[in-house]
């Protein structure tokens, strides 16, 4: 844990959803979106999760954030303190656990009061957390949108939503997530609703504020080219489970998992002469409903062998020098 | 009833020595309270049988308001100022309505951004698609019209007993195929698509695109692809335009502006766009938000936001200049832009 550097040790995740057919009824069945999950990030660290609609990563991380309660396993944070299990909070932590960890959401449309101001948007966690005066509130607040690249601050502090661009809306964003001085940010898809020219500009500022304020992220994305800029290193998943982890240039240059091959030859390139090699797999993503305990990808794998039917999903594990892949049949495939 | 082809028979497009389309300085301005907003100024290229073409631009640029003028489909406050539409060498602005009744979706059709979630619920999809062809093919019995959509289907990839199905028992790409097979249900010869995959995961994406560029080899289409993803775009289009604040700023192959984009925008939007190929590099951002069309800048739009802006690019604007074959640029100072992209500068 702190000791070795990570910030955040994640164990055996798991967040299960039941299916009832009414309120009265006791689930039956249960999506198992976040299905035994485990990842350590470093101080100043950037880990990617990526994976298609529908596999689990927003969950991860609104667990991790605490905006669902996890259905088993641990989450640890660490801090100056000591160790704060985000599934097993003591209440009297609470407090402590919002000012460490923060979170950006994808829509900068949705995820802002229409009728509160910029100033109130950025300085209610402040508010909520009862840190300083009014008027130390007010010099937080203007120096932060300063940080962000709103400026002049005054000129921004009393708009409104409606009244602010894109970019703009998603730097209050990132601005509202960083004014208690977090160490860990989850960040859930933060510039996908954003043109392309604002993307980079969104990009480059959370990763120069990573470096100047010591934050780490979690970064959520179905965008690899997106991963590749803003992770140190990636982690795929897929139905709930972590198929593939290891640091961004290794995934990239040697995929081992044939889901991570087939996301990675799926990506479009930005260079018409380049060619792409074929995508070996069909059809979307399955639901996580009661999954049968065999190999989560059997059904899309195009290796699929007795081995991946007969035996639960494989075990995480690494391959070569911190790069894990979840797959029993990995050697021979990239042989 | 005119005799329909049934779908994978090449059709042969066009009056011989003009292109198949022509967008001749089309200007269209939005009337608001506050003004007009200037939403494509002197837009102008063209398309032949077969091609496909990519519009490219931020939001706000006039893409989508190209495409909805090609289909007469725009906003009831649009207004045309200037320009001619001309399929097959007839100006499509000047017909009346019944007469553009004719070519819509019959010509040209399109693949709506979203449509995929706009499929009725309570209504199966064939009946839907079936629905859509009894408006343009009146005497199409019940039996023909399901043989139809059973040979669409197949066209893009679903299975034809799909059709009796309802919308929430599809995929997402699913419904984004259905929505492909209703556009090519009259046999269009040009087809426009919005966005087709912008809501879709990758693989489905690369899979839906496939699709569509076999679709359109087997019927020898023409399709007007407009996407803020660059990288998609390069993947399918043989020409492209680039659009900036309602102007087309360039327009060549795709190979060509890829490869020696002359715009300073192209080139910057090109130098932001990452890649999970090649060295990794630092991506230079593009400063500045695109301008508000109720007043657009005087001379070249680009200029607020332009690092090559000189005194002449605010007082005059550059024509669409041809610096090279059929490779058109509408800037000042394009010879100032650098030959390779910022993607030198390695993290």
């Amino acid at each position: 844990m702190s000791e070795n550097g990570a910030l955040v040790k994640v164990e055996d995740l798991q967040k299960r959803f039941p299916v009832t057919k009414s309120v009265f009824r006791k689930a039956e069945h249960f999506v198992h979106a976040v299905d035994g999950v485990s990842f350590e990030i470093a101080h100043g660290e950037s880990l990617g999760l990526v994976g298609e609609s529908g596999c689990g990563k927003t969950t991860t991380g609104r667990v991790l954030v605490k905006l669902d309660e996890a259905t088993g396993g641990r989450a640890l944070l660490a801090d100056e303190q000591g160790l704060i299990d985000v599934a097993h909070i003591r209440q009297e932590d609470m407090k402590r656990f919002r000012q460490r960890v923060q979170m950006i959401f994808q829509d900068p449309y949705e995820s802002m009061n229409p009728r509160r101001t910029v100033y109130d948007t950025v300085a209610e966690p402040l508010a909520i957390q009862k840190i300083g005066t009014r008027l130390e509130r007010e010099e937080k607040v203007a120096q932060l949108l300063q940080l962000v690249g709103l400026t002049p601050p005054a000129s921004f502090l009393f708009r409104y939503p409606h009244e602010l661009s894109g970019g703009q809306r998603q730097r209050v964003a990132v601005a509202r997530a960083l004014v208690v001085g977090p160490s860990f940010v989850v960040a859930d898809e933060p510039t996908s609703m954003l043109d392309v020219s604002i993307r980079i500009s969104i990009m480059e500022l959370m990763l120069r504020l990573a470096d100047e304020l010591g934050v780490s992220y979690l970064y959520i994305t179905h965008d690899l080219a997106v991963a590749r800029y803003m992770c140190d290193r990636i982690a795929v998943m897929y139905l709930g489970k972590i198929v593939e982890v290891a640091e961004t240039e290794e995934l990239l240059a040697n995929p081992l998992h044939p889901y991570t091959r087939a996301l990675l030859s799926a990506v479009p390139v930005p260079d018409p002469s380049y060619k792409r090699p074929p995508v070996e797999i069909k059809g979307g993503i399955s639901k996580a409903i009661d999954p049968a305990p065999t190999c989560r990808f059997l059904d899309r794998c195009p290796w699929a062998m007795d081995i991946c039917r007969e035996n639960d999903h494989p075990p995480l594990e690494d391959k070569d020098d911190e790069h894990y892949v979840a797959c029993y049949l990995v050697d021979k495939i990239s042989a | 009833m005119q005799v329909m082809q049934s779908p994978g028979t090449t059709r042969q497009g066009g009056v011989p020595g003009i292109p198949l389309l022509e967008v001749d300085n089309l200007t269209m301005e939005y009337q608001v309270e506050a003004g007009a907003v200037s939403a494509v100024a002197n837009v102008t290229f063209d398309l032949e049988a077969g091609e496909s073409l990519g519009l490219v631009g931020e939001s706000g640029c006039g893409k989508t308001s190209v495409a909805m003028s090609l289909l007469r489909l725009q906003a009831d406050n649009a207004v045309f100022r200037n320009g001619e539409i001309r399929l097959n060498g007839q100006d499509l602005l000047a017909l009346s309505e019944p007469e553009m009744r004719t070519h819509r979706w019959k010509d040209i059709s399109m693949v709506f951004q979203g449509a995929m979630n706009a499929w009725n619920p309570v209504y199966r999809v064939g009946d839907q698609i079936r629905e859509a062809l009894r408006v343009h093919f009146p005497d199409m019995t019940v039996a023909e019209g399901r043989e139809r959509i059973r040979a669409l289907f197949e066209l893009v990839g679903l299975n034809p007993d799909m059709m009796d199905r309802y919308p929430h028992e599809f995929s997402g790409g699913m419904r984004q195929r259905a929505v492909i097979a209703m556009a090519l249900s009259c046999n269009p010869t040009i087809i426009i698509a919005d966005e087709p995959t912008t809501a879709l995961d990758v693989i489905v994406q690369d899979q839906i695109l496939k699709e569509l560029k076999k679709v359109q080899h087997e019927l020898g289409m023409s399709i007007i692809y407009i996407s803020h993803d660059i990288a998609v775009i390069a993947e399918v289009t043989d020409h492209l335009g680039v659009m900036y604040a309602g102007k087309l700023m360039e327009y060549g192959t795709t190979e060509e502006v890829f490869h020696r984009p002359r715009h300073p925008y192209t080139f910057l939007l090109l130098s932001s766009t990452p890649s999970i190929t090649g060295p990794r590099r630092k991506l230079a951002p593009l400063e500045g938000e695109p301008p508000n069309l109720l007043d657009p800048p005087g001379g070249c739009r680009f200029n607020p936001r332009c690092p090559f802006a000189t005194e002449k690019c605010e007082r005059e604007e550059p024509p669409l200049e041809e610096i090279g074959p059929g490779h058109t640029v509408a800037c000042w100072h394009h010879d100032q832009v650098p030959k390779t992209l910022l993607h030198e500068l390695r993290v």
